[in-house]
C-alpha cells in the first residue's frame, strides 16, 4: 500500500515537472548560463598549452604534474582532473545559485504566476547566499569522503593478497549509488531555504523531517536521471583506454557531453524536487 | 540580436584560433604519425608499400612544415627505419644524411645517425662499410651515447658472424674505455652510465662471473660514492636474475648500511621489501 502511494506521488512529480519545464522553459536559464560557464573553462583549460592561455596556467602544471602534461596528448589525460576543479568552482558559484534560482521560479510557477522572474529569484537567492553556500559545502564534502574514503583505504591495503578486494572502480561506482542516496536524504535543503526562507540548519531539520515520510519517491525521482550520470561518469572512468583506442580528442567530447548531461539531469532532478516538495507542503497545509 | 551572436562568435572563435602555438600543431601530427607508424611496425608482414608511403607522408609533413623542431631528428629517423623495413637501404642513408645536415650542431642526434647508417650497410651485408662508419662515431663523438655503444654494436656483429677473437678484443678495448671513463670523472652521470655499458658488454658475453669480480672491484675501488652504489644495485639485480634472492637482498642491505638516510638506502630498503615479497609468493 505503501509503495503503491509512493509510486503515485513519484509518477504525478515527473508529469507536473514535464508539464511546467514544457511550458516555462525559462526555469532552465540559471542551468544555461551555470553550464555555459563550465564550457568556457573546459575552453581555456584546453588552451592551456598555448600561448596566451599557458602564460597563466602553464606554470602551476609545470609544477604540480609536471611539464609533459603540457604537450600533446597528455594534456588530455590531465584535461578531466584540471575540469573537476572548474566544476567544483563553478558548483559553489553559478552552480548552487541556478539550482536555488530554479527552485525559487518553479514555485512561482505553482503559485500562478503567469511568467516567473529569473531577476527577482536571483535577488532572494543572493540574500540567502551563505545557507546555501553551506549546503553546496556539505554535499561536496560528503561526495569527497563517499568518493575517496574507499579509494584511499584500497591504496592502504593494496599490499595485501590481491583478489580480496574490489577493484577501485568497483568502489567509484558503488560511491556513485552512495552519493544518490545521501543526495535524496538532503536534496529538500534547497527548496526549504529559498521557499520557507529557512536558514540552513532549519532546512536541515525540514529536509530531515520530509526524508522520512518521502524518502523513497526522492530517492526514485532523483535515480532515473542520475542514471543518465551514470554513462559519462563510466566513460569518465574509461577515458585513457578510450583515449588509445580512439583520439586525445575523445576527451573535449566526453566532458562536453558531461556538462550538457549535467545540465538537463540538475535542471529535471531541482524541479522534480521543487514539485514535490510544494505538494508536500499543500498536504500538511491542507492537515 | 542574432548578428550581435554571431559577432561575439566570430571574435570568440577568431581568439581562440589566434591561441595556437607552432610545438602543440608540431606535436599533434607527430602523434598522429607514430600511432600510423606504429599500426605499420606491429604488422609489417601484411603492410603494403602504399601504407609505408603513407606513415613516410606523415613524416614529412612534420619535417616540411617544422624542420626544427626537436622531434623531427625523430622523424627522419623512423623515416630511414621504414625505408629499412622495405630493404630500400639506399633511400633510408639518404634520409639519415639529410638529417644530419639539418641538425649538425646536435652531436648526439648526428653519433646516433653514423650508428643507424652503419647498422644498415650490416644489415645489407657490407660490415667494412659499417665498420668505418662505427669508427667515425667513436673517433669524431667521443663523448656520446652512441660512442660508448660502438663496442656492444661490434661485439653483437661478431657473435652473428663467430668471429670470436675479435668479439673478445673488442669486449677487452670495450671495458678498458669505460673504466677510464669511469676513473677520469667518477663522480658524474656519464660515469653511471659506463658502469650501465660494462654490464651490457659482460651481458653481451654473458659472463656473470666477470660481471660480479668487476663490480666488486668498483665497489672496493670508489668506496661512499654514486658508483659504489651504483655496483651494488647492479649485483643486486644479476642475482636476482639468476635466482638468487638472499645475495641480491645482501647487496641492498649493504646500500642501506652504507647510506644511511639517503634516497639510495630508501630505494634499496623498498627493492628490499619487494624481493622478500616475490620470496613469499
Amino acid at each position: 500500500m505503501e509503495m503503491r502511494k509512493n509510486l503515485e506521488i513519484a509518477k504525478s512529480s515527473w508529469k507536473l515537472t514535464f508539464k511546467t519545464l514544457r511550458e516555462y522553459p525559462r526555469i532552465s536559464v540559471p542551468f544555461v548560463f551555470s553550464a555555459l560557464a563550465e564550457v568556457f573553462f573546459l575552453i581555456i583549460l584546453y588552451y592551456a598549452p598555448r600561448y596566451p592561455f599557458s602564460a597563466i596556467l602553464a606554470p602551476p602544471i609545470k609544477t604540480f604534474v609536471g611539464e609533459a602534461y603540457l604537450h600533446y596528448p597528455l594534456n588530455f589525460i590531465l584535461l578531466p582532473r584540471l575540469f573537476y576543479f572548474a566544476k567544483v568552482f563553478v558548483w559553489f558559484t553559478m552552480g548552487i545559485c541556478a539550482w536555488a534560482v530554479s527552485s525559487n521560479m518553479v514555485s512561482q510557477v505553482q503559485e500562478g504566476r503567469f511568467l516567473p522572474s529569473i531577476a527577482g529569484s536571483f535577488n532572494r537567492v543572493i540574500r540567502r547566499y551563505p545557507a546555501l553556500f553551506l549546503f553546496a559545502l556539505s554535499i561536496f564534502i560528503l561526495s569527497l569522503v563517499i568518493f575517496k574514503l574507499p579509494q584511499f583505504l584500497v591504496m592502504k591495503l593494496y599490499f595485501l593478497p590481491r583478489g580480496k578486494y574490489f577493484t577501485l572502480q568497483s568502489f567509484s561506482f558503488i560511491s556513485f549509488f552512495i552519493t544518490i542516496a545521501v543526495e535524496a536524504l538532503l536534496i529538500y535543503i534547497v527548496p526549504s531555504i529559498i521557499i520557507e526562507r529557512q536558514s540552513f540548519f532549519g532546512a536541515l531539520k525540514r529536509t530531515w523531517a520530509l526524508s522520512k515520510e518521502i524518502y523513497m519517491p526522492t530517492l526514485a525521482i532523483i535515480l532515473i536521471p542520475r542514471l543518465l550520470e551514470m554513462g559519462v561518469f563510466f566513460l569518465k572512468q574509461k577515458l585513457p583506454l578510450i583515449m588509445t583506442k580512439t583520439f586525445p580528442e575523445i576527451t573535449l567530447w566526453v566532458l562536453g557531453a558531461d556538462i550538457v548531461v549535467s545540465f538537463l539531469t540538475n535542471l529535471i532532478v531541482i524541479t522534480l524536487i521543487t514539485d514535490l516538495f510544494l505538494i508536500k507542503q499543500g498536504v500538511e497545509k491542507e492537515i | 540580436m542574432k548578428k550581435f551572436y554571431l559577432i561575439i562568435a566570430l571574435i570568440v572563435s577568431f581568439v581562440l584560433n589566434a591561441c595556437s602555438s607552432e610545438e602543440y600543431s608540431a606535436e599533434k601530427l607527430y602523434w598522429r604519425a607514430n600511432q600510423q607508424y606504429n599500426r605499420v611496425l606491429s604488422n609489417i608482414d601484411k603492410a603494403k608499400p602504399v601504407d609505408f608511403q603513407k606513415v613516410i607522408v606523415a613524416y614529412r609533413e612534420i619535417i616540411v612544415k617544422y624542420p626544427n623542431w626537436q622531434n623531427t631528428a625523430q622523424a627522419y629517423f623512423n623515416i630511414s627505419r621504414l625505408y629499412v623495413s622495405q630493404k630500400k637501404y639506399d633511400m633510408a642513408r639518404s634520409e639519415l644524411e639529410k638529417m644530419k645536415s639539418n641538425f649538425y650542431r646536435q652531436t648526439d642526434i648526428c653519433a646516433n645517425a653514423e650508428v643507424v647508417i652503419a647498422l644498415t650497410y650490416e644489415e645489407e651485408g657490407r660490415w667494412d662499410k659499417a665498420l668505418e662508419y662505427l669508427d667515425i662515431v667513436e673517433k669524431e663523438y667521443t663523448k656520446t651515447y652512441s660512442a660508448f655503444l660502438v663496442p656492444i654494436y661490434k661485439m653483437r656483429h661478431y657473435k652473428k658472424t663467430g668471429e670470436e677473437d675479435l668479439r673478445q678484443k673488442t669486449y677487452k678495448d670495450a671495458i678498458l674505455k669505460y673504466k677510464e671513463m669511469i676513473s677520469q670523472s667518477p663522480d658524474t652521470i656519464a660515469a653511471l652510465a659506463a658502469v650501465d655499458f660494462s654490464l651490457a658488454a659482460f651481458a653481451e658475453l654473458r659472463d656473470k662471473e666477470e660481471a660480479l669480480a668487476y663490480l666488486d672491484g668498483l665497489i672496493k675501488e670508489y668506496p661512499s660514492s654514486p658508483i659504489q652504489a651504483k655496483a651494488l644495485f647492479s649485483k643486486s639485480i644479476i642475482y636476482r636474475r639468476s635466482g638468487q634472492p638472499d645475495l641480491a637482498i645482501e647487496s641492498l642491505e649493504e646500500i642501506v648500511k652504507k647510506f644511511v638516510n639517503t634516497e639510495l638506502a630508501k630505494l634499496a630498503k623498498e627493492q628490499i621489501n619487494e624481493i622478500k615479497k616475490e620470496k613469499d609468493n
